[in-house]
């Protein structure tokens, strides 16, 4: 459907202080250290009703109507004042847990954030991760931004029960046409997810995700977020139970990865196929990860050679001095270690760590939380073999 | 003294397994998107039947005059602030959509209808028929398959969906025709988008 928007709609409404003060704290905190960025947070509220969607985490979900929590100039200013925020290296990522950055009454205030921060002539990679409609008209804007390094990454699931995923899944494929038939000066990344053995992992399901491949600059495919609230919003409503148990990490079964690597293999028709987000997001703007994966040697099983390369050249091992050093002063508690996969501590939260990793280019660790051999950043669900060693 | 506008209300009728729920859905979505905050009503013939009235063909006079009644009561009701003011109620079975289950369930069972019954009932719910800014009648596809877990009797269906669109006809009531085709689906759903758009703020 081509909806036109209708001229002269008002800006949307800034929730009062009381409002505000009835959400969550960790959603009125507008931002957010992620692991794929620096994560902005200024509107909440979504139609979309995702079953699977993070806002229960925040008790956010019955919120159907965006709201912004301030004015976008305070966002942009949040974000550039943020002390984990560094101009250039820092990646940054938009509305990515409490709204579709591209619903029509939101996207004009993320046009207004990203032409702020570019104006300031920052070259800080931008996700924008939406399933929303995408028009030609969105897409010259965001080629207009010439210094930050923009991508748009559209979720397709292909899951057709409507009560898990309400939005039609064509609407994100046509949107990921529309982005890359018109990308200049940003990029678009197919971001085929969450893959749920059994209700979106049949033949026909990697088919599609092949084809829609043909129409991105990089193809990342990640499993489910499946957390106590998104369990009990699942029972609640009836709907299938893909998992047993809940987890605090992404659920991405061997056997359903095997499957999708298997279709990948033995059709060299695919796009480039990625584990790791900013894998995808790197690749598809010719640079090496900025997560450091290159030290999770298994996760570049499947990479382009030529990224591979970019990659190696890339990943440097940091100097143990001034890791240590730059540990500390956030906090760090007991040995800082630099192994030839990333850097591992302990005492510190996710942000300080994603604040080292993004400095570094390296990946770094909590030691109380390893990485297992070929199952990085995953739950443990559906593993069942130790293929490996497993350091912290 | 100041007033507030009144809400615009989209109403939806049609026999069972239409897609009338997921229509109002997808209008729900894309006016939310928008920034409109919207109310939805719903689940009459199920709480006629937790009330202890019968359903589908056994509906009775006073069934149907209990869910036209209650029906009445849920859009008023949906038009309260929640938690800001509600700009579009979706009435999910408008009024008339009792009476053509009423008709539907007497031609089923044989009956001779109570001409005086008929015309209070339709009297009911013509009361109604000003508050209507968009009426949308589903057409039944009989080639589409209705889910295991629905247990329809299928001739009843078929009636439903006659007397729906004899009503509608008979008494003139303007509204628009969406079958099973998802174009067709979606020229109502922007139908539905554009009228909202066009009469409220975000």
């Amino acid at each position: 459907m081509t909806t036109p928007d209708a001229p002269l709609r008002r800006a949307l409404p800034i929730l009062s202080t009381e409002k505000i003060g009835g959400l969550k704290p960790e959603l009125a905190d507008v931002i957010e250290y992620r692991k794929s960025g620096l994560s902005l947070n200024w509107i909440v509220g979504c139609p979309l009703e995702c079953g699977y969607c993070v806002r229960h985490l925040f008790d956010n979900f019955e919120m159907k109507v965006p709201r912004r929590l301030m004015s976008d100039e305070e966002a942009v200013a949040r974000l550039v004042g943020h002390p984990y925020f560094r101009p250039h290296k820092t990646p940054v990522q938009l509305l990515n847990r409490a709204t579709d950055p591209m619903l029509p009454i939101v996207k004009p205030h993320v046009f207004n954030v990203l032409r702020a921060l570019d104006e300031q002539g920052l070259t800080n990679h931008v996700l924008i991760i939406t399933r929303w409609r995408v028009t030609p008209e969105d897409c010259a804007i965001l080629n207009s931004f010439t210094h930050l390094r923009l991508t748009v990454l559209v979720t397709h699931s292909n899951i057709a029960n409507p009560a898990i995923e309400p939005v039609d899944s064509t609407i994100a494929a046509r949107s990921l046409r529309t982005l890359y038939e018109h990308a200049e000066r940003y990029r678009t990344v197919l971001y085929w997810r969450p893959i749920v053995p059994g209700l979106n992992d049949s033949t026909a399901d990697i088919e599609r995700a092949r084809e829609l491949s043909r129409h991105a600059h990089a193809t990342v495919f990640t499993g489910l977020f499946f957390r106590e609230e998104i369990a009990s919003y699942y029972k609640a409503h009836g709907l299938p139970i893909p998992y047993d148990e809940t987890a605090r990490r992404k659920i991405m079964p061997e056997v359903a990865e095997q499957r999708i690597l298997d279709a990948f293999q033995q059709d060299g028709t695919w796009g480039a196929l990625f584990r790791k987000t900013s894998c995808g997001v790197a690749y598809a703007h010719g640079e090496a990860d900025y997560n450091g994966h290159f030290g999770v040697r298994e996760l570049c099983d499947i990479c382009p050679e030529d990224q591979i390369a970019r990659c190696q050249a890339a990943w440097v091992k940091p100097d143990p001095v001034i890791v240590t050093a730059e540990a500390r002063a956030l906090g760090a508690t007991g040995v800082v270690e630099v192994n030839d996969r990333a850097i591992v501590v302990e005492g510190l939260d996710e942000p300080p760590r994603y604040f080292l990793q993004h400095g570094f280019g390296y990946q770094c660790h909590d030691r109380t939380k390893p990485h297992h051999h070929r199952r990085h950043g995953r739950a443990p669900i559906g593993w069942t073999a130790e293929n490996g060693p497993t350091p912290a | 003294m100041v007033t507030t506008p009144q809400p615009i209300r989209i109403g939806v009728m049609g026999t069972h397994s239409t897609g009338k729920t997921t229509l109002l859905r997808r209008i729900e979505m894309e006016l939310r998107g928008h920034g409109i905050p919207v109310a939805r009503t719903g689940r009459l013939g199920k709480r006629a039947a937790f009330a202890g009235l019968p359903k589908m063909q056994h509906h009775t006079a006073a069934s149907t005059e209990w869910v036209i009644a209650q029906g009445i009561a849920d859009e008023i009701a949906a038009t309260r602030p929640n938690p800001e003011p509600i700009q579009v109620v979706l009435a999910d079975r408008a009024v008339w959509d009792a009476l053509a289950y009423f008709h539907a369930a007497e031609q089923w069972r044989q009956e001779t209808p109570d001409p005086p019954e008929r015309e209070r009932l339709r009297l009911l719910a013509s009361t109604q028929a000003p508050k209507y800014d968009v009426l949308l009648a589903t057409v039944l596809d009989e080639t589409l398959p209705v889910e295991n877990k629905h247990d329809y009797d299928a001739r009843y269906r078929a009636l439903v969906d006659h007397h729906t669109h004899a009503l509608l006809a008979e008494d003139e009531i303007p509204h628009q025709r969406v079958t099973s085709d998802p174009d067709n689906q979606a020229r109502a759903v922007e139908h539905a988008l554009q009228l909202c758009l066009n009469q409220t703020t975000a």
